[in-house]
């Protein structure tokens, strides 16, 4: 049988079709996960989801060799099963088309910390699906640490099922990109009582998008999503968080900070759905954007849709320049300008960890922001 | 000690000093009040160095160095040191981590050591036990959510921290209570001896009363308009600035 085509195929979307021509004995789930990715292809800047990310452009090579082994686990995960059904998104399902397996955690009470790192080297692609299962009231902290090299291409989905009463710590770490292609496509379940506790921090690349999809699929479920993108050069970085309250009773609050250099491009979009049935909600958002330069730029996108009544939701979005007057407040008392921009910098983004329960993880984060900012060739005072 | 010579500063367009001059030698503490508007605090960016606050004609010297030129960390390297009509809050800055960042960066520009932790903690501790603040206080952000008369109290908390050659105060006293007014002013009275210079811009006499000037100056017009010992700070409580406006008009 031949694979529904892409229509009007770029070279890479004809390079994915002719790999996945090729398999053989591809079950049904591979064969519906690529069905659902070639009915819309890459997505682009018509995609009202990705106009502020058009991956098929940013997407150049047709030849990328897969690169299978670019992703390392600690601890080794407990399974790898063939796929249980297709993702209806299309880059999930690209993932799943090209991966055909998951690699699954089942986290009970007693699990150590998890490790997922994954290292695309220069000019490779890498599709990947991960499965975590968080049995209930068990409490987990994973974290992701995604480098992708020059013209590499990640695309790696992976799901969060947390059981009654779960916690999960999420840890999620972009490294610098430079001119590779990082896109990470996280669906996150939460059941009754279940907590996720995210942040995020992100370096940028070519196109990088860190996109979390979470359903509150039980009453009082809880969650901090968090995060920051710090970028120089001509690096994007892309935090979209899509949340779906569907029960009773549930809370998210989002802290997202972003501070862009150079010709550098940040972009946040929230989306907060709320059904009728979820009453009692309660939703905060909040993206403040910081442009050091002329030509940086930061595109944010909250959008609330409330079709429930006792629900208390809000948002808020600045983006502006760093605060003249408080800079001139710092350097009268005797710190030089680059180190009274740092701080007021450090603590701007600083703000986006202050909800990371686990001190190492937090002040790592931390210490790469300040990397970052005192980094001659890549952080915000580098010349452009 | 710092000698301000025919001073002429514009601000978008509007000229707002118009050939200030005046000298505070060492030693001396030296009030300058006038009416709203009139430039004072104007003079105090221009003294400090801010962006924009360029003079277009003039000179500043200090000690004996004419320091138009220099950076406001450079400025404040030297000695200078503006508490602000508006202190600035800083959220995610701790407030002692600030401080000793401030205290560092003078000493290195001027290349001194380092403050070592115990010691900057232990000066914390006393300048703390001086203006009578609570410890809580220097545990958050500097003066993030602070009240209008706590900020002028960490203003000079940090003053004594960083041991300026040369204050210039802002209107340190308004948004201070009477009690919270003595204990900032005996502060600032600690910190005076025969090498040290200050300026203090006020509309009002209590801070004065504490303080005893050397000199008080009228700011009117753009320029200091008149000089007078302690007794020309009460004839301005009594009798307001008209006959200096009309001069000035
Ligand atoms: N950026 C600016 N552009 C134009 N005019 C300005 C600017 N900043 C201040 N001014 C004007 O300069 C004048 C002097 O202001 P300044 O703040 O120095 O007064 P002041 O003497 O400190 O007054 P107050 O007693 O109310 O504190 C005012 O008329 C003010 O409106
Ligand atoms: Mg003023």
């Amino acid at each position: 049988m031949t694979p529904l085509a892409v229509k009007n195929p770029t070279p890479v979307e004809q390079g994915y079709a002719d790999a996945f021509a090729t398999l053989e004995g591809a079950d049904q789930a591979r064969l519906d996960a690529w069905a659902n990715f070639a009915a819309v292809g890459l997505p682009n800047r018509r995609v009202e989801e990705w106009k502020y990310s058009d991956l098929r452009s940013a997407l150049k090579d047709p030849d990328a060799p897969l690169s299978l082994n670019a992703i390392g686990f600690s601890p080794a995960p407990s399974d790898r099963v063939l796929l249980e059904g297709a993702p209806a998104l299309p880059m999930p399902a690209l993932a799943a088309s090209m991966a055909g397996a998951a690699d699954v955690y089942r986290l009970d009470g007693d699990a150590e910390p998890v490790w997922i790192e994954v290292n695309v080297p220069e000019g490779a692609a890498h599709h990947r699906v991960v499965d975590v299962e968080i049995a209930p009231g068990a409490t987990a902290m994973v974290q992701e640490t995604y480098r992708v090299e020059d013209g590499a291409f990640l695309n790696l989905a992976i799901r969060y099922h947390l059981g009654e009463g779960a916690t999960l710590q999420r840890i999620v770490r972009q490294e610098d990109g430079g001119e590779g292609v990082a896109v990470v496509t996280a669906n996150v379940t939460l059941n009754t009582g279940a907590k996720l506790n995210q942040t995020t921090l992100a370096f940028g690349a070519r196109l990088a998008r860190l996109e979390t999809h979470l359903d509150h699929a039980g009453e009082n479920s809880d969650a901090q999503m968090d995060g920051a993108y710090l970028l120089t050069g001509r690096r994007h970085a892309d935090i979209t968080t899509l949340v779906s309250h569907c029960e009773p009773d549930c809370a998210t609050r989002q802290t997202v900070k972003g501070v862009v250099a150079q010709r550098g491009n940040g972009v946040f979009q929230g989306r907060y759905l709320v059904q009728r049935a979820a009453q009692g909600t309660d939703a905060r958002m909040h993206h403040d954007a910081i442009l050091l330069d002329d030509g940086a730029q930061a595109n944010a996108k909250p959008e609330l849709l409330i079709y429930a009544d006792d629900v208390q939701c809000a948002h808020g979005n600045t983006v502006g320049a760093l605060d003249e007057d408080a800079l001139f407040y710092m350097r009268s008392r005797g710190l030089p300008e680059a180190a009274a921009r740092a701080l007021l910098i450090e603590a701007f983004v600083a703000a986006a960890f202050g909800n990371v329960q686990n001190d190492t993880a937090r002040e790592q984060m931390l210490e790469a922001a300040r990397g970052w900012l005192a980094d001659p060739d890549t952080g915000p005072e580098a010349a452009a | 000690m710092l000698s301000i010579k025919d001073l002429h500063v514009a601000l978008d367009g509007k000229e707002i000093l118009k050939g200030l001059s005046l000298d505070v030698p060492a030693g001396e503490v030296h009030a300058v009040m006038g009416p709203n508007g009139a430039g004072k605090s104007t003079l105090s960016y221009v003294l400090t160095g801010r962006e924009g606050y360029e003079p277009s004609a003039g000179d500043i010297e200090f000690e004996g160095e004419v320091i138009n030129g220099l950076s406001p960390d450079e400025r404040a390297a030297k000695g200078l040191f503006l508490s602000f009509q508006y202190p600035l809050e800083l959220p995610g800055v701790p407030t002692l981590t600030f401080i000793r960042t401030a205290v560092n960066a003078q000493r290195k520009a001027r290349g001194e050591e380092e403050i070592s932790a115990p010691d900057f903690m232990k000066a914390a501790r006393e300048a703390a036990k001086t203006l009578r603040m609570d410890s809580e206080m220097l545990k958050r952000s500097l003066n993030a959510g602070f009240s209008g008369g706590e900020k002028k109290r960490m203003e000079i908390f940090q003053a004594l921290l960083l041991e300026p050659k040369f204050l210039i105060l802002d209107e340190t006293d308004s948004g201070l209570d009477i009690d919270a007014l003595r204990v900032v002013a005996e502060g600032v009275e600690s910190l005076r001896n025969e090498n040290r210079g200050m300026l203090v811009i006020t509309h009002y006499q209590r801070l004065l009363d504490h303080l005893s000037p050397d000199r008080v100056h009228v700011l009117a017009g753009g320029r200091i308009v008149d000089s007078g010992g302690p007794e020309l700070a009460r004839e301005l409580e009594a009798a307001g600035y008209d006959k200096y406006l009309s001069e000035a008009a």
